[in-house]
């Protein structure tokens, strides 16, 4: 993928720069720099975060904001992203930075927000209206002994509003957790960076149309899905089910629909794959 | 393509209730079956005599019956944590469940009546039971993820099962159809060593690895003594048993020095993990399993000195004791650790969250405990200290040839058979003087067999004492 035009051309001073790798490496939770780091940027900021890994929650966690990103790999433990508001309707209000010719190209997202609505918006002319902030908590798990991390996170679930994220760091894969996430209908992914660090994204699942590619013949597998995927209105998605990692398919959307897709594994084999893929917003 | 920093979720779902529930309620009944036999062994301990029937029997209710049946039960539970990976077929598992507990009660009681034929009917029942769980095992590591030191430990320890599981029937079918004559001595030394350094020790290293850190909560702490247990404690064995019919002082010695180096760098790594814990108040599981390391530090002790000063049955009877009964205490700890924990997963964990519930350590007795912790702990130093103050008897100072116990010496291409009789025939010490006399003969060179034949036809009197020997 190409570099975004409105990334090349940006105002440096619009750019907020944030780095975690120490923190990362050192076992630290950065997600709450990271959303303090988000709340603290100018409506037409972006957000230039250097990580050791490629943060894939966290574009779901943005892109329910609104945010798009492009990933740079700058070695294999150094990854550099760059969140910005694809709408480039912000960017155009606020630094009137060369960004233009996409106001037009945004579709209609359902009801806006009420933090938009309380800062009274102007919405037609300001495009996609960013909805709620996701509200993320931490729970650091790797002080308590078991069976005390599970009952700490479902406590924390049950009192969680729809759409907020709970982060669970832990210092191994809470086997005994994920059984009973899936039973209370919360969905998750386990992010194992390095040894003894693992952090659960948590959230209330939604309901996603699954698409089972498992029993279709080979030659219709990939139709099938484009068919699908070409369905789906702006920032709705599915889900779907494989028996392999479906890399060749994630290239073929690369090719064939750029930029237009959102991709994030929810499971990773070895018997079953699950990806969300979504259309861009 | 990097490699993913996400973690295969599939194939890691914890067990039902039922798989180690089971194992765990059979491994308590065979637990207080064995501290029962101890009592009905014990005059046999006291008089160091490893051979007796009595002792293998009592011995099994806890080797096999309390501890691999526990590690069984606890490693289907923690598979899913120590491997990322659940047990590869539940099925074999339970069938192996029910070839291994019938199977060890009729070895038992085979031993215990003194009837040959069911102790080989229980032993290939057992033997049946072991081998599919080791290849359950087997395919279980083999789909595992990745291979870090607890997979070694856990591949290892199942090799050994394997091998302590054929020596140990050879050894159950010896007692029906006798063929190995003295070299039954080496065989179950064998089997002894294979059994709780190669298979028990491996997985108590291996588990421990995964488990302390997280009921101490010490992580960070610095793992690499860990994998040098594993190493020394794996070599150590599989040369013992290569070189188990190779006779001469090195050959066990030097497995000795390996096993021993291991045991240590077990022992370290464990005080690193109880230094580096983050949670200064211990419970009472971690209080116990602190005294079953220091039971295992001193069964260390006294098989350094029996490699190395010699042998002598009430030793080796004292050795062995500190050794099972030491990884039986650690055993029994990480009970106040893994059924609380499953009781409270099934019965609570749903709940939480949705209503109050109460905390692990609120689901047993603390103080209870702790006395079944200092009961157990006393009881156990007793039991090997009786067993120890047979080593120097005053009496000993005279041999048996002086005392004119021994009426003939024969030689035949290897084998050797001695007659000898006792002073008298209700003599306590007839099975430990039968494999002492086996025992020192095979030590010699170009000894195959030992034929220790004890008679009492003449019957010994006071006059047989060689001349002077008393003045010694």
């Amino acid at each position: 993928m190409t570099k975004p035009l409105e990334l090349e051309t940006l105002d440096p001073s619009r750019i907020l720069d944030l780095d975690v790798r120490e923190d990362l490496r050192s076992g630290r939770e950065p997600f709450q720099r990271i959303m303090h780091a988000r709340h603290a940027l100018a409506d037409d900021g972006v957000l230039r975060l250097r990580a050791i890994f490629e943060p894939r929650p966290l574009y779901g966690v943005l892109g329910r904001e609104g945010f798009s990103h492009w990933t740079e790999r700058l070695a294999d433990d150094d990854w550099r992203i760059w969140f910005y508001r694809a709408d480039g309707a912000e960017a155009e209000a606020g630094a009137g930075a060369s960004v233009t010719g996409q106001v037009e190209a945004v579709a209609p997202v359902p009801t806006p927000g009420p933090r938009a609505r309380s800062a009274g918006r102007a919405l037609p002319t300001c495009g996609t209206p960013r909805p709620e902030p996701a509200d993320i908590t931490v729970l650091d798990a790797r002080e308590l002994e078991p069976p005390e991390p599970m009952q700490r996170t479902l406590e924390a679930l049950e009192a969680m509003p729809r759409g907020h994220t709970l982060v669970h760091l832990n210092s191994r894969v809470p086997r005994f957790l994920l059984p009973e996430l899936e039973r209370r209908g919360f969905q998750y992914t386990v992010h194992e960076e390095q040894p003894e660090v693992v952090r659960l994204f948590i959230r209330h699942a939604e309901a996603l149309p699954v698409l089972d590619v498992r029993a279709l013949p080979p030659r219709e597998k990939h139709p099938t899905i484009f068919a699908t995927f070409d369905t789906l209105e702006p920032g709705a998605s599915f889900l779907l089910l494989n028996d392999h990692d479906p890399v060749p398919l994630r290239y073929q959307f690369m090719a064939e629909r750029p930029n237009a897709f959102t991709w994030e594994y929810v499971e990773q084999g070895p018997e079953i794959w699950r990806v969300e893929i979504g259309r861009a917003g | 393509m990097t490699s993913s920093p996400f973690t295969a979720l599939g194939g890691a779902e914890p067990p039902p209730l039922s798989l180690p529930g089971s194992h765990f309620a059979a491994a308590l009944g065979f637990f207080v079956l064995g501290t029962l036999g101890l009592a009905l062994a014990a005059p046999d301990l006291a008089a160091g005599s490893f051979l007796a029937p009595r002792v293998t029997g009592v011995t099994h209710l806890f080797t096999l019956g309390w501890i691999t049946t526990s590690i069984m039960g606890a490693l289907y539970q923690l598979l899913p944590v120590a491997l990322d990976r659940a047990v590869r077929w539940p099925r074999v598992a339970r069938a192996t469940f029910w070839l291994h507990v019938p199977g060890l009660l009729a070895f038992v009681a085979g031993l215990l009546a003194q009837r040959p034929g069911l102790t080989v009917v229980g032993a290939s029942l057992l033997a049946t039971g072991l081998l599919a769980f080791i290849a359950n095992l087997a395919a279980t590591l083999k789909s595992a993820p990745r291979r870090d030191m607890t997979w070694w430990a856990l591949a290892l320890a199942a090799y050994f099962l394997f091998l302590t599981v054929t020596v140990g029937w050879a050894l159950a079918a010896n007692l029906r159809w006798p063929y190995m004559g003295a070299f039954r001595i080496a065989a179950l030394a064998t089997h002894i060593h294979v059994a709780l350094v190669g298979w028990v020790l491996l997985v108590m290293v291996g588990v421990a690895q995964k488990l302390l850190p997280m009921f101490l909560l010490s992580h960070g702490a610095d793992e690499r003594p860990g994998r040098w247990a594993v190493g020394l404690l794996a070599s150590g064995t599989l040369l013992l048993f290569a070189l188990h019919h190779t006779r001469g002082a090195w050959a066990r010695q030097v497995p000795a020095v390996l096993i021993l180096a291991g045991a240590a760098a077990f022992l370290a790594q464990a005080r690193s993990f109880y230094a580096t814990r983050r949670r200064p108040v211990m419970d009472p599981g971690m209080r116990l399993a602190a005294t079953a390391l220091g039971l295992l530090g001193a069964a260390a002790g006294l098989g350094a000195f029996l490699a190395f000063a010699g042998f002598s049955p009430s030793l080796a009877t004292g050795y062995v004791t500190a050794l099972v009964l030491g990884i039986s205490l650690f055993v029994a700890a990480h009970y106040y650790k893994i059924v609380p924990f499953l009781v409270w997963y099934h019965r609570f964990g749903p709940l939480a969250g949705r209503q109050a519930v109460p905390k692990v350590a609120e689901l047993y007795s603390a103080a209870w405990a702790r006395v079944a912790g200092a009961l157990l702990a006393a009881g156990t130093v007793t039991v090997i200290r009786t067993a120890l103050r047979q080593v120097i008897d005053p009496e000993v100072g005279v041999d048996i040839v002086s005392l004119g116990l021994v009426y003939g010496v024969e030689v035949d291409a290897g084998t050797v058979t001695v007659t000898f009789t006792l002073t008298t025939p209700g003599c306590s010490l007839r099975t430990v003087m039968t494999s002492g006399v086996s025992a020192t003969v095979y030590a010699l060179p170009g000894v195959e067999h030992v034929n220790a034949n004890l008679v009492w036809e003449p019957r010994w009197h006071p006059g047989m004492i060689e001349k002077g020997a008393l003045e010694r």
